[in-house]
């Protein structure tokens, strides 16, 4: 197995650092890491072969600078520069300075970026390659009138939307022709009062819609092809918290043509490497929303049910290799994904920040843990809060379910807090056994203010008391007697080996 | 030995007798618990046995009597004093609060509103922290007059810190 590259720079940190690691190390690829001040001890440092500062803290001063980056890259001689998700991965200008530096970029073509990352031009350039967006308008409405004009075209329920709108202020759904008239009227002149702009736009309101996106993969020769769907819709304020694929309400039918009209969409815009295009899914109907031009979070579980390393492949095809995958894939059984994140769910989720003092990682038939985290890690407010991705795979739904409900209960993180109690929560629902839920769950269900059903009779609250009260008595006991454990990491195992190797006693393939 | 545990829905007394090796003899109401219970590690990390059912317990301190308990997945916070500690949290809690706008999450102070003389409406925002992408608001909880502004803009807080200290009621 040739080699794509010799060495790889990663210019992101946390636990889509440690992925992209993990896939050049499989791939016998060196690597270079690059940290702020405040990720000196950070698992991605270690992972990697070399490490190199980026700057202070703050995101503008480190992760994004592009000038440090492609230096750092000079210097350590690497050949390619992977962005991860977030910091720069969409950032066009970064993508071509990278390729004007002559590195090769993993990800996609810049001018396919700028296109798909304007609503505007995207949604022009769909409507061109007949892919389906939801019915509306693109320009402002010119009055009422044009407004009926519209509606009565894309058909009932519609939705009114204010140009400058926000918050709710500017909305109305509208159910049929005799409101048209009343709902502009208001809506408009809600949103000239609230943001001073009382410009309107019309499109179809969707019921109880689903977010439903398709993973493409392409090559620089031209093939592209999709790598089924993933369903994300348990969201809360547009953050997803717990994915799955294949989605429970799209048949093998619905795959092809939600997989064929992806791929037109990344060939209407030349599209290679790895990216998602995002459907609104509503009634059967799906209509694109649009598309994220990167590997995203989520990429795992349909790694999982498809038996392929996307990351791998990105780094293939940008150093010009051919994509040898069939374009029939299928997917096999089932995958969650839960985003575990430092956050208080109790507190309306507040970042939860601190030290993790305390790890325990699930493990087991159909676990996957994609991860930064290490006892002994500072949990900082620069960054993200997501900490880890717990990932279970089953020959059918409910396994995957069941499996992801073990992760939930063997995990332990202690020092922050997470969102792991929300998730297991949600994992019991009837409407998520049933895989009946839309992008409007989660705040409905929060709301009910439910009662938790488990399936442990015990009650753990007291439980929790009488331990509360042991320890307590424990600890005032062993007061006298207690001295530091030892809460050093070892050597990443990685590094250990480096060091086996330099030695002359490994063999590298 | 008494223990009196306070969690989200329900306070817990527990008389608790220590049998040595990690057993105890637990009541709880009128009913008594036999409790077999051994630190796994000096982390917080704990086996134990109620009446014969397993529980893997894990416990990280707040401070010496505000613990989070994990079981099964599910995390609790128990707020749990034995008898002494009791009697000295009823009479602290007798004393007035200190007046002093805190820090509603850990994070970066972005702005300070506030100067030390303006007067303050309850309610009124004073600043904004940042943290993981979040920003979020400070307002005061109550009317007054800022004393002392105790952090600057770009520092980072820990919740609770004290952000602004204002006169007390009776200094008007």
């Amino acid at each position: 197995m040739s080699r794509p590259f010799r060495k790889i720079l990663v210019a992101n940190r946390g636990e889509i650092a440690v992925r992209i690691l993990r896939s050049c190390r499989d791939l016998g690829i060196e690597t270079v890491a690059v940290y702020s001040e405040a990720d000196r001890n950070s698992l991605h440092v270690r992972y990697a072969n070399e490490a190199r500062l980026l700057g202070p803290p703050a995101p503008s001063e480190s992760y994004l600078r592009i000038d440090r980056i492609l230096e750092i890259a000079k210097e350590t001689g690497a050949e390619a520069i992977h962005p991860g998700f977030g910091f720069l991965a969409e950032n066009a200008a970064f993508a071509r300075a990278v390729t004007e530096a002559g590195f090769a970029f993993i990800g996609p073509p810049p001018a396919s970026m700028e296109v798909m990352g304007d609503k505007l031009a995207s949604r022009a350039a769909m409507v061109a390659a007949g892919v389906a967006v939801v019915p509306g308008t693109t320009e402002p409405l010119a009055d009422a009138a044009a407004a009926l004009k519209t509606a009565n075209e894309v058909g009932y329920p519609v939705m009114l939307k204010a140009s400058a709108g926000g918050g709710g202020k500017g909305i109305r759904v509208v159910r049929s022709a005799d409101e048209i008239e009343a709902a502009f009227t208001t809506a408009s002149g809600e949103s000239l009062s609230a943001f001073g702009d009382g410009r309107m736009y019309i499109e179809k309101f969707l019921e109880r819609p689903r977010h439903v996106e398709v993973q493409i993969l392409g090559d620089q020769h031209g093939k592209v092809i999709h790598v089924g769907e993933r369903e994300c819709s348990i969201q809360r304020r547009h953050q997803k918290l717990i994915e799955e694929a294949p989605c429970t309400v799209v048949d093998d039918a619905t795959r092809a043509k939600m997989g064929a009209m992806a791929v037109a969409a990344a060939k209407a815009v030349d599209y290679f490497s790895a990216g998602t295009v995002e459907f609104l899914w509503s009634n059967g109907e799906y209509y694109f929303l649009e598309m994220n031009t990167r590997i995203q979070v989520e990429h795992a579980i349909t790694e999982e049910v498809y038996g392929v390393d996307l990351i791998a492949w990105m780094i293939r095809i940008a150093a010009g290799e051919k994509l040898t995958l069939p374009d029939n894939l299928t997917p096999r059984g089932h995958a969650f994904e839960v985003r575990l994140n430092a956050e208080d769910p109790d507190m309306g989720f507040v970042p939860s920040l601190g030290t993790i003092q305390d790890l325990r990682i699930p493990g087991g038939p159909g676990v996957r843990v994609d991860s930064a985290m290490y006892r002994g890690m500072e949990v900082t407010p620069y960054y993200d809060s997501m900490l880890a991705k717990l990932i279970t795979y089953g020959s059918d739904r409910e396994q995957a379910r069941r499996r992801m409900l073990r992760v939930l209960q063997e995990l332990f993180v202690g020092g922050v807090k997470t969102s792991a109690s929300l998730a297991l929560q949600i994992l019991q629902t009837p409407e998520f056994i049933a895989g009946d839920y839309d992008t409007g769950f989660l705040e409905a269900w929060r709301e009910s203010d439910p009662e938790t059903s488990r399936e442990v009779d015990d009650d753990f609250e007291e439980v929790a008391a009488l331990v509360a009260a042991m320890h307590r008595h424990h600890s005032a006991h062993q007061n006298a007697l207690q001295f530091a454990g030892d809460a050093d990491s070892s050597l990443s195992p990685w590094v250990a080996a480096d060091r086996f190797k330099r030695l002359g006693k490994g063999v590298r393939s | 030995m008494k223990y009196f545990v306070k969690m989200a829905h329900a306070d817990f007394e527990v008389d608790l007798t220590d049998l040595g090796n990690g057993h105890y003899s637990l009541k709880i109401g009128d009913r008594v618990i036999e409790a077999d219970f051994h630190a796994v590690d000096a982390h917080g990390q704990y086996a134990c046995l109620l009446d014969g059912r397993s529980y893997a317990a894990s416990i990280a301190e707040q401070d010496s009597q505000t613990l989070d308990v994990t079981i099964g997945g599910e995390s609790f916070s128990a707020h749990a004093q034995d008898e002494r500690e009791r009697t000295a949290g009823e009479l602290a809690t007798a004393r007035p609060v200190a007046e002093v706008i805190k820090a509603s999450m850990p994070g970066i102070v972005v702005s300070l509103t506030v100067s030390p003389g303006d007067v303050l409406q309850e309610g009124q925002a004073v600043g904004i922290l940042e943290a993981m992408k979040m920003q979020n608001e400070v307002s005061a909880p109550h009317g007054g007059v800022v004393a002392e502004v105790m952090v600057e803009t770009g520092q980072a807080v820990d919740s609770g810190q004290v952000l602004i200290r204002l006169e007390s009621a009776s200094d008007e």
